[in-house]
């Protein structure tokens, strides 16, 4: 008897029940949080981001925004486990430093911007964007393109921080909380770590700036992880907790989720977690920002624009074809550059006549790695990279 | 301060207005549906799915997280017993009915928006 429950309850106890669940829209302290970012003065997100979901906040950017060189604060995209934590947890923010260290640490805010400040440019994508793009779908937030952008960063090196306490003889990884919060206690908490190494690399930053202006609360403020060149799964936001230790983190976000296979499986192949790694280095990538897709545009010369990114190294190469692939054409490279940044492309194809067109898009890095055709299914939809496909019809 | 202390009334008018929609909306399928044994359509298994997602789901996380998903019935019994370890409010005698209700409304085969329209396009060539 399916409905066996429902037609037991009696009709206040349901209509109490639906209260119950409307409630959560309009508890105290969601109302109180809202009220208090207001106050933070920061630009509220664009209204044109594609929301994938309205609560806990998933954004997108449409795929037009992703043709500048810095993507605005308020058009970057956001991912959120649980949102942003309550102001009020924040107001005596600090950040400890424990586990194998010589010493402990607990830091303020000045006691971190005492040390060296550095900056530099980085992407952030979303270890799922792309997913949407993967056959058989898999679970998750269904992203097309738009969940990454580029950034200045400005913010301290984790790895001075760290020995600033002192390495102890186990120390192999770094775990990390921030202060955000599941609705329910019996959810497990975003807790990640990084390898020893990649956390004292020299571009392992504690970000408490985004593009020149105080780092936004959406995005993590008052402290965030970035780790250049690694999926955003790693780029923990609102950051309190260090954990040096000997083992990776425990727990459903690093144990169960964030995983992917070793090798290639078959598409729809059920697999433990233990079979997979975690998610770490992003994939060479481009994306057709321009135009969109199902665009009619008139004949003559097309500009065809968008963005290339990819983990370590650079792009080097980013082609065109509009014959399904059998020829490739070089796009220009934007000039602005930086490791770990993305690149602008930009062609013009010229003699356009009318008809219906499909544009691929392909980037190359300095290592030598080509964006493929389509990327190996994996059952978490991680790090979609298949060439961009863009239908248009060239009008008369 | 003024206009701050305003912003935070209208939010909060807003959210409020917004929870009453929703509970209106709620209560509208409630004496729509007495609830009262087995759908006799498919209207009625939607209809009474909808509520219960409304109801038990969106503690955590809005119903567009789900309405998303095209899985078949195994993933979406991996995503029900993982929800339901989590504390998720759903007791072992309704989750068949929770089970028919995403596997039919927000299955693989079912037909999508604009959005993943454009998607099922782009990647036609290379099925």
């Amino acid at each position: 008897m399916p409905y066996e429950h429902a037609s037991r309850l009696s009709r206040r106890e349901f209509l109490l029940r639906l209260a119950g669940g409307t409630i959560v829209f309009l508890t105290a302290e969601e109302i109180w949080s809202l009220a208090s970012w207001a106050q933070t003065g920061e630009r509220p997100t664009d209204p044109e981001f594609i929301t994938r979901v309205n609560r806990p906040q998933d954004l997108e950017s449409p795929p037009q925004w992703l043709t500048s060189w810095l993507t605005p604060n308020n058009r970057f995209f956001v991912r959120s486990h649980f949102g942003p934590p309550s102001p009020s947890s924040l107001k005596d923010w600090q950040l400890h430093v424990e586990g194998d260290v010589k010493q402990r640490l607990t830091l303020s805010f000045s006691d971190l911007k005492a040390f060296e400040e550095v900056t530099l440019h980085a992407v952030v994508q979303c270890a799922g964007n792309g997913r949407a793009f993967f056959r058989p779908k898999v679970p998750g937030v269904q992203w097309e393109r738009g969940a990454v952008g580029n950034a200045k960063w400005a913010g301290v090196r984790l790895g001075d921080v760290l020995k600033r306490a002192g390495l102890g003889s186990k120390a192999k990884h770094v775990q990390l909380l921030g202060a955000d919060r599941p609705v329910l206690p019996t959810v497990p908490l975003f807790i990640r770590s990084i390898p020893i190494e990649k956390a004292m690399h020299p571009t392992t930053m504690l970000a408490y700036e985004m593009n020149e202006e105080p780092l936004p609360i959406l995005h993590g403020a008052p402290l965030r992880l970035i780790v250049p060149g690694w999926a955003g799964d790693t780029c923990v936001k609102w950051l309190t907790h260090l954990t040096v230790q000997e083992d990776e983190a425990d727990g459903f976000y690093m144990q169960t989720a964030y995983r992917m296979p070793v090798t290639p499986v078959q598409p729809g192949a059920i697999l433990n977690p233990s079979e997979m790694i975690p998610v770490t280095e992003m994939a060479v990538k481009s994306i057709i920002a321009r135009p969109l897709e199902g665009a009619k545009v008139p004949g003559g010369t097309v500009q065809v624009e968008g963005v290339a990114l990819t983990g370590e190294g650079e792009i080097v190469r980013v082609q065109i074809s509009m014959d399904e692939g059998k020829q490739w054409y070089d796009a220009n490279l934007g000039e602005e550059r930086a490791p770990y940044a993305w690149r602008l492309w930009r062609y013009a194809w010229k003699g356009m006549k009318p008809g219906s067109y499909t544009i691929l898009s392909r980037a190359t890095d300095s290592r030598g790695h080509t964006q493929p055709m389509a990327t190996p299914w994996n059952p978490g939809g991680f790090l979609w990279n298949g060439a961009d496909v863009v239908r248009i019809e060239i009008e008369a | 301060m003024t206009s701050v202390s305003y912003l935070s009334r209208i939010i909060t008018t807003a959210l409020t207005a917004l929870g009453l929609t929703v509970f209106g909306f709620l209560q509208h399928l409630d004496s729509s549906n007495s609830y009262a044994g087995e759908p006799n359509d498919q209207s009625s298994l939607e209809q009474q799915g909808l509520a219960f997602i409304n109801a038990r789901c969106t503690i955590c996380h809005s119903s567009d997280l789900i309405t998303q998903q095209q899985l078949d019935r195994s993933l979406w019994t991996k995503e029900v017993d993982k929800m339901i370890k989590w504390g998720a409010p759903v007791r072992s005698e309704e989750q068949k009915f929770l089970l028919d209700y995403l596997s039919a409304y927000y299955g693989p085969q079912r037909s999508m928006g604009s959005s993943s329209a454009e998607t099922e396009r782009q990647l036609a060539p290379y099925k």
